[in-house]
């Protein structure tokens, strides 16, 4: 068992969080365990655990949770979302998670170069003369880039790895 | 007829409240929609182990021997309001009472009109007393068939089908509503398996069938007898609109499952539970001592499906952090109780209405909104049977005092 030092928390992580949109049934919880039960994650990787991550978020454990690589494994099957008695809506307080952990600058590696191929191509694939050469053989058009709304989309951000992401990715 | 209190709905806190106001010498006539009285309670079993659970389903029958006592109450079954005014202070209230089509002076109860009825459950016995009764709602007659079997065979002319209403005038003073509660329909929760997985029941099915004497719980081909509960049910559930606790479903599991243990032994039984809540005075000593007996997991499933040898599984997460699939004999779900439409006419006065939807206000007092309207018993919300009869006193001294003030003048 970790034990958990009372000044490294910030009593402010779950206030922010229920700020989100999406966040907002998070200290509805009552730990009955019902999501942790239907989600497909967890029997697969026990880091990821639903019940467990509300009640981290709740003690202000703002830097495990925001700068770990688990957050990013939820599936959105919606299964907890599903069960959950007191609408807590646990698939969106992942998305809010999510969305601070990005502005925090805590992005996994995997997504961070998504992101660069999003904002360079207009696209998760790069299609280069390749593609666009069998494409022409079935007598298909040529693709042609638009990166320029993702440009605009997705300004210059510096994105800091956390050394767990390298270790695990 | 001139009455001073109106009680409607004979379940235990009507009834008690009806006693309690014929001790202060206060004449009431209690309605009741149903074909006999004891409401809820009457099909609750007695919990007794070795010692008695304090459960109160007896206290039922405690009124039941008492109220024959005194001449200052009247009963009505079968009734409702129809229609409803008020001239000033005075309450008036036109009454339609349906009649039974059995005449239970006349049946012997030779169980030959069971047997030909086409409906299922329109010919069904009164818990109390096993008098046997027409639903009204069941009967094809009152589906426009025009089937007569039961009352063609009957040999001793007991069933008349022909249907005999009758209207009743009465004025009051005050009127109490004792309307009770709904039992929390498990089917909104179909991942809890409830109409559509065998082997799971509600605790208040279970409730009903420990009360039939010689009830044999249910036993798989290997012997084992494991039975489950569940429950939260409807309770302190938001998304199924009842965010409150039902105060009465941990106590009812933990007695029925004492009870089941003290008649087989041997059987294994598991409490998934999110939060025990003993709401009564010294219950948590008993909870202490249940602990030796049986499994409390605090973890609620997230489904109960059938499983391949037909019983039903409870897939939930384990206190050791791994997911469990594990079959049991019998899945019974803690059901809560819901608010219930007091089925009264359009013309009856607004009421409050609280946050959960049960008559009245969100304190304890048994006002219902109107002068000389009041409300108590599970009406008002979740209670026990102890607490609906500690209510229905409060109830009786609040009307005293009412009826006191007006014939002051007041």
């Amino acid at each position: 068992m970790t034990r958990i030092n009372l000044n490294d928390l910030d009593p402010e992580f779950k206030h922010k969080i229920a700020e989100q949109p999406g966040g907002e049934g998070l200290k509805a919880c009552f730990a009955c365990k019902a999501c942790t039960a239907a989600c497909p994650i967890q029997p697969l990787d026990k880091r990821y655990d639903p019940r467990k991550i509300i009640r981290m978020a709740l003690l202000g454990m703002k830097k495990q949770v925001l700068e770990s690589d688990f957050i990013w494994l939820c599936s959105s099957c919606y299964g907890c979302q599903e069960v959950c008695p007191q609408n807590v809506r646990f698939t969106e307080v992942m998305y809010a998670i999510k969305n601070l952990a990005a502005r925090e600058a805590c992005i996994p590696p995997g997504l961070t170069v998504q992101r660069s191929l999003l904002k360079r191509h207009g696209r998760l694939y790069e299609v280069g003369d390749f593609e666009n050469d069998k494409r022409l053989k079935f007598g298909l058009p040529p693709i042609v880039e638009h990166p320029e709304d993702f440009e605009a989309l997705l300004p210059d951000q510096s994105v800091n790895n956390t050394p767990n992401h390298g270790a695990t990715t | 007829m001139k009455k001073d209190v109106l009680i409607v709905g004979g379940g235990i806190t009507g009834l008690s409240l009806a006693w309690e106001l014929s001790c202060l010498g206060i004449q009431s006539i209690l309605i009741e929609k149903a074909p006999f009285i004891g409401g809820h309670v009457s099909q609750f079993a007695c919990k007794a182990t070795q010692t008695c659970q304090r459960c109160g389903a007896c206290l039922l029958e405690d009124y039941l021997s008492k109220l024959p006592r005194t001449n200052n109450i009247q009963m009505l079954v079968g009734s409702r309001i129809d229609s409803f005014s008020q001239a000033g202070r005075e309450f008036n209230a036109l009454i339609m009472q349906r009649r039974s089509g059995v005449i239970n002076e006349k049946c012997d109860d030779c169980g030959l009109c069971e047997k030909v009825c086409p409906a299922e459950g329109a010919l069904f016995k009164s818990p109390l007393d096993s008098s046997l009764h027409i639903s009204n709602e069941k009967c094809l007659k009152s589906k426009g068939i025009s089937c007569e079997a039961c009352a063609q065979i009957c040999p001793q002319g007991a069933i008349e089908l022909e249907e005999k209403n009758r209207e009743l005038e009465i004025q009051s003073s005050a009127i109490a509503l004792c309307t009770g509660f709904t039992p929390f329909d498990a089917s909104q929760k179909p991942r809890l398996g409830y109409q559509r997985v065998p082997g799971v029941l509600t605790s208040l099915e279970l409730d009903s069938l420990l009360r039939a004497e010689n009830f044999q719980l249910p036993q798989s081909s290997d012997g084992l007898k494991s039975i489950a509960f569940i429950q939260c049910v409807g309770s302190r559930d938001p998304k199924s609109g009842a965010n409150y606790c039902s105060q009465i479903c941990c106590g009812v599991s933990i007695r029925l499952a004492r009870l089941i243990k003290s008649r087989h032994t041997e059987t294994r039984i598991t409490i998934f539970y999110m939060d025990i809540q003993t709401f009564e005075r010294e219950f948590d000593k008993t909870l202490d001592q249940t602990k030796n007996d049986m499994m409390f997991v605090r973890s609620m499933p997230s489904e109960i499906r059938s499983g391949e040898d037909g019983r039903p599984e409870i897939i939930y997460h384990g206190n050791d952090d791994t997911k469990q699939i594990v079959p049991f004999d019998l899945v019974i779900l803690s059901i809560g109780i819901s608010p219930r439409d007091p089925d009264l006419p359009g013309s009856f006065p607004a009421l409050w209405k609280n946050r959960d939807g049960f008559i009245g206000s969100e304190g304890n007092d048994v006002a219902a909104g109107h002068p000389g309207i009041f409300v108590a018993g599970a009406a008002k919300g979740p209670k026990s049977i102890t607490g609906c009869i500690s209510q229905s006193i409060l109830a009786a001294s609040q009307i005293k005092k009412y009826l006191d003030r007006i014939k002051r003048g007041e």
